[in-house]
């Protein structure tokens, strides 16, 4: 910033320089007598180094974008009465004479006096200056909203009012519109330069943005610029002279530059005051939408990243007073939780009747007022003030159209409101999926405050409020999901945690009988329902538990821990599978929902006597495979919770099986049975048992593992439904004493109602 | 993608729902509702005919159980005919065919209503 400073002073030293040296110089001229042409070539040199150092600097830096059009108007306007009291100024001290010498010619005044000299030279200098930031000024205006020609338009008639000042200096004549009395190259140059500056005198759009106000200003500043502009040609000084006179005394140059910039100024100013007069009828118009464009940015700007329903309401109802002038405006919202409800409410208590909440503003403390402290505002007369709106707000849920009333206390609508100050309202309904879900109301104290135009934009309003509210819905929408993402995480975590961490090794002790175990459970969603545990009994007995629990989820979780706790504690007391059952049926009947129940298959295994001793509760059979034939053992039982006990007790079926060295036994869940692929078709007991089969000689383990990876290939990509367990045993029986003499299977049989 | 449906048809104070396609966890709100809408014109004589139904999860099982109190108490009573050999077996697997009246064909389910209503 330093730097421009710096150069703009240079400027200003070198024309004060040049204008001193210029004073000297007319001076020395005037004593000396001498009439030499190569004086006034000089004086007309120096004057056009001035022109050109002032019209440079002003036209080079852009002082004058950063200045507000007013301030544009009003300084230009000083400038040139600047000229009108520092002449008058001079004339009244001084008392200049002029004569018209013949060796000028004739045309020409020139000063009679030392005295008319110096007035002569400092009118001229001040008058160029002054012009110079006129035009410089002028200049701007005409750019504002600049087209591709508008700066060759400029610069043209620049050009072509140079090329004129220069022939009329050459000629030695004052510029006039009297063509004969000028020179023949000088008139063709000034018609010219006239047409080029009518071009530009035209260029006036920046009148278009000045508010009703400033138009009527520029209209009444105009007529006063025209008749000063005027003046500097016209108005005579002192006996006889005009300031043309004097200046062309001092300089032609400068001369013909007063003539012409005195032309251009009073064209511009009389284009100017017409076109202030045609705007001025329209400038109130022309404000309001402004004002309604100003409104609605700010609200679209502001709307968008306001996530809080008060400060939404807030912003609403201020921009609304601010678009339409309105005295208040307040918004109603349906109650979410009753949306049924009828939008009637207490608006002078703000009790908020069932169903609604009220928020108001008054808008000379543009403050939101909260229920409580909305009382105060409302004159205790006007008790029923906002059930006298019933109708209106009646018609507007009937049509979902905005309802202006502009006579309230004529308008058969609202005739209750008598005794308010209102004169006129204007109620919008806010839409939001084709539900009036608010109604942002305006009132005016003046009848006929409101027209279709407000209606409009208080719709445009209402869409935006809309939009926000919708904005913060779905906010919280996402929120709450996010929050129950996280339950399900935690829900999951908590269930992991319920299946056994790791396999338990059974032996007895001679190790001569061991239960070799693999498990897995694959749930389908986040949270599954199966699950499956061991538990550590007495006697050398091992609880092996599979259950599925119906449905998914947190809840399905909670039922989980539920009946690992009920097995864990209940286990060791009963001796057989069956009655324990029994025991965990009567407990969860109790605290499980009607259409929840669970699934189980509990298997009792004692490597003391080498038998498997299991139940049923609804779950899918067990698979036996030993050394040729496979079974699935389904001994009847209903699921769990789903009877008080009665039918439980009396189905529910106890097996006993007496297990020889590599007997396999497969607990699953339905999940396994029932994968699909994406055909529709089931993974299937066969295809069990094939599994199973194949790898029969490994490992529990990897027994297991060939279930699971057969079940993966034959999904495929189909989605998995349903949660997967399987639980593989597989007996390592060393003791040949324990072997039963009848095949595993013909027992069963008999033990098995089919 | 797994459709289901359910119809609804009254006969005097029998009513049948058919049902049609998958009745798992997304569906069985559907099925729920059907029934909901019973226990609320207070038609307790049900009887559900399975004979479209390709698929039964234990979502869907636990519907009946949602509702079988409530019928029972007022004298009524859910009777499930027509049933496929696969989802029987889901039936039977949970047990069932103890719980509830399992027929062979909507006929049989309304005579049972009959007798049922003669013996009381």
């Amino acid at each position: 910033m330093e730097k421009p400073a710096i150069k703009d002073k240079l400027h200003i030293f070198f024309v004060l320089l040049l204008f001193a040296s210029g004073l000297v110089l007319n001076s020395f001229l005037y004593y000396a007598k001498l009439r030499f042409g190569w004086g006034e070539m000089l004086n007309e040199l120096i004057n056009i180094s001035v022109l050109s150092l002032i019209l440079y600097s002003s036209f080079k830096t852009s002082r004058f974008e950063d200045i507000s059009i007013t301030q544009k108007l009003r300084l230009s306007l000083l400038l040139v009465i600047l000229i009108y009291v520092v002449g008058y100024a001079c004339v009244a001290t001084v008392q200049p004479e002029f004569i018209t010498p013949r060796y000028a010619g004739g045309f020409v005044m020139k000063p009679n006096s030392w005295a008319a000299v110096m007035v002569a030279n400092i009118i001229g200098m001040v008058a160029l200056a002054c012009l110079c930031v006129c035009l410089a000024i002028l200049r701007s205006l005409i750019f504002y909203r600049r087209k591709k020609n508008t700066p060759t338009n400029f610069y043209i008639f620049v050009f072509f009012g140079a090329l004129t000042m220069l022939s009329a200096a050459m000629a030695g004549r004052p510029l006039k519109y009297d063509l004969a009395s000028n020179h023949v190259m000088t008139s063709i140059l000034l018609v010219v330069t006239t047409v080029f500056m009518t071009i530009n005198v035209f260029r006036v759009g920046w009148i278009t943005v000045l508010n009703r106000r400033q138009k009527f200003l520029t209209f009444l500043g105009g007529i006063l610029f025209t008749m000063v502009g005027a003046g500097l040609l016209a108005a005579e000084v002192g006996s006889g002279v005009t300031f043309a006179d004097m200046v062309n005394s001092y300089s032609l140059m400068a001369g013909s530059f007063l003539f012409l910039m005195t032309i251009f100024i009073f064209l511009y100013s009389l284009i100017t005051t017409i076109n202030a007069l045609l705007h001025l009828p329209t400038a109130a118009i022309y404000d309001k939408k402004v004002r309604e464009i100003n409104s609605f940015y700010n609200l679209s700007r502001t709307i968008n990243s306001l996530f809080d329903f008060d400060k939404i309401v807030t912003t609403v109802t201020e921009l609304v007073c601010d678009a339409t002038n309105a005295n208040a405006c307040w918004l109603e919202m349906a109650n979410v939780k009753n949306p049924t409800a009828r939008y009637q409410f207490d608006f002078v208590a703000l009790k908020t009747r069932e169903g609604f909440t009220v928020h108001f503003l008054e808008l000379s403390s543009k403050k939101y007022l909260h229920k409580d402290k909305a009382s105060a505002m409302i004159p205790s007369n006007d008790q029923d003030f906002l059930s006298y709106l019933a109708q209106p707000v009646e018609s507007i849920l009937q049509d979902k159209k905005p309802v202006l009333v502009n006579q309230v206390k004529r308008d058969k609508r609202t005739k209750d409101l008598k005794r308010s100050p209102i004169e006129s309202l204007i109620a919008v309904p806010i839409i939001s999926y084709d539900e009036v879900i608010g109604i942002i109301y305006a009132v005016k104290s003046v009848q006929f405050g409101f027209d279709q135009d407000d209606a409009a934009i208080i719709s445009a309003f209402a869409n935006q409020t809309s939009m926000a509210i919708e904005n913060t819905r779905l906010l919280k929408e996402s929120l709450e999901k996010e929050r129950l993402a996280q339950e399900l995480r935690i829900a999951h975590e908590v269930q992991m945690r319920l299946i056994p961490q790791e396999i338990p090794r059974i032996h007895n002790s001679s190790k001569t009988v061991m239960l070799d175990i693999g498990a897995t459970t694959l749930p389908a969603s986040e949270v599954g329902g199966d699950y499956y545990d061991f538990v550590m009994l007495p006697d050398m007995r091992t609880g092996i538990v599979v259950a599925d629990v119906s449905g998914k989820g947190t809840s399905a979780a909670f039922y989980m821990a539920e009946i690992k706790g009920i097995i864990q504690s209940l286990a060791g007391h009963y001796p057989s599978p069956k009655e324990l059952l029994i025991a965990v049926n009567d407990v969860l009947y109790c605290s499980m929902d009607r259409k929840s129940f669970i699934t189980l298959i509990y298997a009792d295994f004692n490597v003391h006597t080498g038998e498997l001793h299991f139940a049923r509760a609804g779950h899918c059979p067990l698979l036996h495979v030993n050394s040729n034939e496979h079974h699935f053992l389904q001994p009847s039982g209903i699921g769990l919770g789903l009877d008080n006990g009665r039918i439980f007790n009396e189905t529910i079926e106890d097996v006993k099986v007496k297990v020889r060295h590599d007997d396999i036994f497969v607990l699953y869940s339905d999940g396994l049975i029932e994968a699909r692929n994406i055909h529709g078709e089931e993974f299937g007991e066969e295809r069990l048992c094939q599994s199973v089969e194949r790898a029969r000689e490994h490992p529990a383990e990897l027994i297991k593992e060939s279930i699971v990876n057969d079940v993966r290939m034959f999904v495929g990509q189909a989605k998995a439904h349903d949660d997967l367990t399987c639980v593989v045993l597989k007996v390592h029986n060393m003791n040949k004493e324990n072997e039963p003499k009848t095949p595993a299977s013909t027992l069963i049989q008999k033990s098995l109602k089919v | 993608m797994n459709g289901f449906e359910v119809v609804r048809k009254d006969l005097e104070d029998v009513s049948t729902l058919f049902l049609k396609g998958y009745l798992d966890a997304h569906t069985y709100p559907q099925f729920e509702s059907a029934l909901q809408k019973l226990m609320d014109e207070r038609r307790f004589k049900i009887i559900v005919n399975f004979s479209d139904l390709s698929y039964i999860s234990s979502a869907g099982l636990g519907v009946f159980m949602g509702f079988i109190e409530t019928v029972r108490e007022n004298a009524g009573d859910i009777k499930l005919c027509a049933m496929s050999p696969k989802v029987f077996k889901v039936f039977d697997l949970l047990g069932f065919p103890t719980i509830y009246d399992i027929v062979n064909d909507e006929t049989q389910a309304h005579q049972k209503f009959t007798d049922g209503s003669r013996t009381n």
